[in-house]
């Protein structure tokens, strides 16, 4: 079986982390604790807009020097150059807004590199692609309420897909390797061709054109492979076409896999008895004079009863 | 480990299968039950042999259906019947390595009645028909028997149409005739030695002391459609249909049109692609054309089938070409063959299910419109079927014929129970009376063992397969049954499925084949005297479903399979 690359849809992060530098930012003014906890230590974006709140005159700038990131469903971040091999950046996106208090007013810059000028604003910022320069965010407020009482209210979020760009995968007929088709009833083994962990674990549907579905469970499934059978319903003795159907963290919609030859045995024709034979050899089904031994059926013969 | 007092029975004799009454009677040298077994010596038994393609071609023939062994002039050769997607298509396998065709394709033809005679085979498409809980076999509506030359060239219909047309007569150079008024007409003759009924027939009153010259002598055509300029999804056969109206065409050479497909305005066929065309060629089955007269008619009555045609001597072209025959003589007593019979004759004849050569005459029974009557030929004219005189009536019965064969010079037809003879009187077959043979039994469409050719006598009697077993056929069905080991297990078959049954002895091997209705093969091993109580019976089953059964070289065991 040849190999076989293929693309996964999209995902999307479902938690990043951006750590800035200094620690707490560069702090103009009185930055209360509340603020510095919910910007700067962290952003838990894993569910839509989070909100902070400020309680001070002067501006706040740091930059987001390193991102741990999440992996859809993972609990361990990653830095971004750790991604397993395969995978890829595709988007990261900040994004940005303030709603203004009654005691004053504020103003947020997001740069997307340090000292580059900065992106308009108040409209929501979005920025792609920006990974390998982690952009510089800077809020400036004019507080003029009493300390203690939110009066600014900072609205943002982090956000960014990532992708399998491809991978190469290997598809093996265990019931027979040497047979050189596939049909009905074998046992097929997906893996990557390296052996390495994938993505096999989150397939919940092979599909082989046009309307067939193996549904789990499979013989074997987890990150390295997925055996499953082929069914005896398959129609066609073309050139099967293949997709997944996965719903996991790092795979989920469909993907084509390619296509594999599977013959629907189709023992029709002209034999012959064939003296001192101890097989029988069978068209398989292909259109063509290819031929497979396969064993007599069950010669038996049952005796009378004894005495009988 | 061995009991005490027990007296060990030593079994050194295998006889097949017995399977009939309590299964406690089985004689030890029996078996109860047994599959894909082999008998060999005298009282040995081993795994049957295992069986391998037959062709060495890159694409085999699949979905088979039905074959019979083809005896050409110089080859025993196989027509071999595949179906896929209703359309049943017969190809010619030559041997190992050669297959012509498809040499006739039909939709709906599940099956096919064959007969060789002088190298060529005759061929009539028929099928199966619900009838009540069971079915019947009948050849196919607007169908007809077909003749295959043995050379790939396409089956064509056997018969033919009378040439139609007009003659140009005028009188000769010097010459002889009875003068007066004569009707002149054309017969065409086949590359099957057929003659068509006189056609394109002419009044012309000769003249003393002249021969007579004739002109636009009518030709033989064909109307076929060229292959390879045209796809055949742009063939409608109405142009003013929807697209799902699309007619597909068969992927050979050429295609001769049925005349229903020509005449009518609805069934016209146009195409989309300018460069699809209908050809109108000359016949090239049309070998030569005979002059045919009546001797002088003094008072004509403007009927011209009402006078008696003579062939008029040394009056042939023996070519499809040529339009003229000039300066012909003749007296009246020179007309003495008469060829006003040919008027009778089929111009096509309806297909049937069984067909088999009786005397020199071709015997077709069971076509579509009438299930109880066969048809007989002339002898030695396979295709000259007289519409009245060939007619050879059954005693009707719900059941139709079946099947036809000779043996010791009687023609017996067998319905699926109920066997008839007829004895050839030398006088026209509708004078020919049936006789009563058997009332219970008959056999199914392919339940007469074959040997070599389509099938026939062979040691002075026949086998044949009926509700109560397989039996030999001497004039009568010998009681018991060659299958009387095996009651329970024949019983067991499904009646419905009978026409499924296929026999087939291999004399040399010593043993009987019968293709099962449910797919398998019975084989009864006579190597030690072919009687009820020293046939060893074994059923064989593989893969797949077998259908037909044949013997090529001689001892070679042949069968087929179609899909499952």
């Amino acid at each position: 079986m040849g190999t076989i690359r293929i693309g996964v849809t999209p995902r999307s992060w479902s938690g990043i982390e951006a750590y800035t530098t200094p620690a707490l930012g560069t702090v103009i003014g009185n930055p209360s604790v509340d603020i510095l906890n919910s910007i700067i230590n962290k952003f838990p974006l894993n569910s839509g807009w989070n909100i902070a709140s400020t309680f001070l005159n002067g501006y706040i700038e740091f930059i987001i020097d390193t991102l741990g990131i999440y992996l859809d469903g993972s609990g361990t971040p990653i830095d971004e150059n750790s991604l397993p091999t395969g995978f890829n950046f595709q988007t990261l996106n900040y994004e940005s807004s303030y709603a203004v208090g009654t005691n004053g007013s504020i103003t947020l810059n997001v740069y997307p590199n340090l000292g580059a000028s900065p992106l308009s604003f108040p409209t929501p910022i979005t920025l792609n692609g920006v990974f390998n320069s982690l952009p510089r965010v800077v809020w400036t407020t004019d507080h003029t309420g009493n300390p203690g009482t939110q009066d600014q209210l900072f609205y943002h979020q982090m956000t960014g897909t990532y992708q399998r760009l491809s991978t190469q995968w290997v598809i093996e007929n265990l019931t027979d390797p040497t047979r050189g088709y596939n049909k009905p009833g074998d046992q097929m083994q997906m893996r990557n061709s390296d052996n390495s962990d994938s993505i096999f674990d989150e397939i919940t549907q092979i599909n082989l054109f046009p309307n067939i579905r193996i549904l789990p469970p499979y013989i074997t499934q987890t990150k390295k492979k997925i055996i499953f059978i082929i069914p005896d319903d398959v129609i066609t003795d073309d050139d099967v076409i293949i997709t997944i159907t996965g719903n996991g963290t790092s795979f989920s919609g469909d993907a084509l896999v390619g296509s594999i030859d599977i013959v629907v045995p189709n023992r029709s024709g002209v034999y012959r008895i064939i003296s001192n034979q101890r097989h029988d050899s069978l068209y398989i089904g292909n259109g063509t004079n290819t031929t497979e031994n396969v064993v007599i059926p069950n010669p038996f013969g049952k005796t009378g009863f004894l005495g009988g | 480990m061995q009991y005490k007092d027990h007296e060990p029975i030593p079994i050194d004799k295998f006889n097949g299968l017995w399977d009939r009454n309590d299964p406690d009677n089985c004689p030890l040298d029996h078996f109860q039950d047994c599959n894909n077994l082999r008998f060999f010596g005298l009282n040995s038994f081993g795994s049957r042999f295992g069986i391998g393609i037959t062709q060495n071609v890159q694409v085999p023939i699949t979905n088979v259906v039905r074959f019979y062994n083809y005896p050409t002039l110089s080859a025993n050769t196989l027509l071999v019947l595949s179906m896929v997607g209703g359309l049943g298509q017969i190809y010619h396998v030559v041997d190992r390595n050669t297959v012509y065709g498809p040499i006739l394709s039909i939709d709906g033809m599940t099956d096919f009645a064959f007969v060789p005679f002088a190298g060529r085979a005759y061929i009539s498409p028929f099928t199966s028909y619900p009838y009540g809980d069971t079915y019947i076999e009948k050849g196919l509506p607007n169908e007809f028997i077909y003749v295959y030359s043995g050379d790939g060239s396409p089956a064509r219909k056997a018969a033919g149409e009378p040439l139609s047309g007009t003659l140009t007569i005028s009188n000769g150079i010097a010459g002889h005739t009875d003068a007066g008024f004569h009707l002149f007409a054309i017969v065409a003759e086949t590359n099957t030695g057929y003659l068509t009924p006189p056609g394109a027939i002419t009044g012309f009153t000769t003249s003393p002391g002249s021969s007579v010259s004739f002109g636009n002598i009518p030709t033989g055509l064909l109307t076929t459609i060229t292959k390879g300029q045209f796809f055949p999804d742009n063939i409608f056969e109405n142009p003013d249909q929807f697209i799902d109206e699309q007619l597909f065409l068969d992927k050979i050479t050429s295609i001769p049109l049925i005349d229903t497909t020509l005449i009518g305005e609805e069934e016209r066929y146009s195409t989309v692609n300018p460069s699809y065309s209908i050809n109108i060629i000359g016949s090239p089955y049309i070998v030569k054309r005979h002059l045919v007269a009546t001797k002088k008619i003094t008072n004509y009555n403007g009927n011209p089938e009402g006078y008696t045609f003579y062939f008029v001597p040394n009056a042939t072209i023996a070519n499809n070409t040529d339009t003229f025959l000039n300066d012909i003589s003749f007296y009246d007593q020179d007309l003495l063959d008469d060829a006003s019979h040919l008027f009778d004759n089929y111009s096509e004849i309806p297909a049937v299910a069984s067909l088999c050569i009786y005397r020199g005459r071709l015997i077709a029974c069971a076509s579509y419109d009438n299930i109880n009557f066969a048809v007989a030929s002339h002898p030695g004219e396979p295709e000259a079927i007289d519409q009245i005189d060939g007619l050879l009536a059954v005693v009707p019965d719900a059941n139709p014929i079946t099947n036809c064969i000779e043996y010791r010079d009687v023609l017996y037809i067998m319905r699926r129970a109920r066997t008839v003879s007829f004895n050839d009187n030398d006088d026209e077959p509708a004078t020919w009376k049936p006789v009563t043979v058997d009332t219970a039994l008959g056999c199914p469409v392919h339940g007469i063992a074959t040997v070599l050719d389509s099938g026939g006598s062979n040691v002075d009697f026949l086998i044949i397969t009926t509700l109560q077993g397989i039996s030999i056929f001497n004039g009568k069905y010998i009681t018991p049954e060659l299958s009387w080991k095996i009651e329970n297990f024949w019983a067991q078959q499904s009646r419905n499925n009978f026409r499924k049954i296929q026999i087939l002895n291999a004399n040399i091997k010593k043993e009987i084949y019968c293709i099962l209705p449910d797919g398998r093969l019975l084989v009864g091993n006579y190597a030690n005297g072919m009687d009820p109580m020293k046939m060893r019976w074994v059923p064989l089953s593989f893969e797949m479903s077998v259908n037909t059964i044949g013997i090529w070289n001689i001892d070679e065991i042949i069968i087929g399979a179609r899909e499952s």
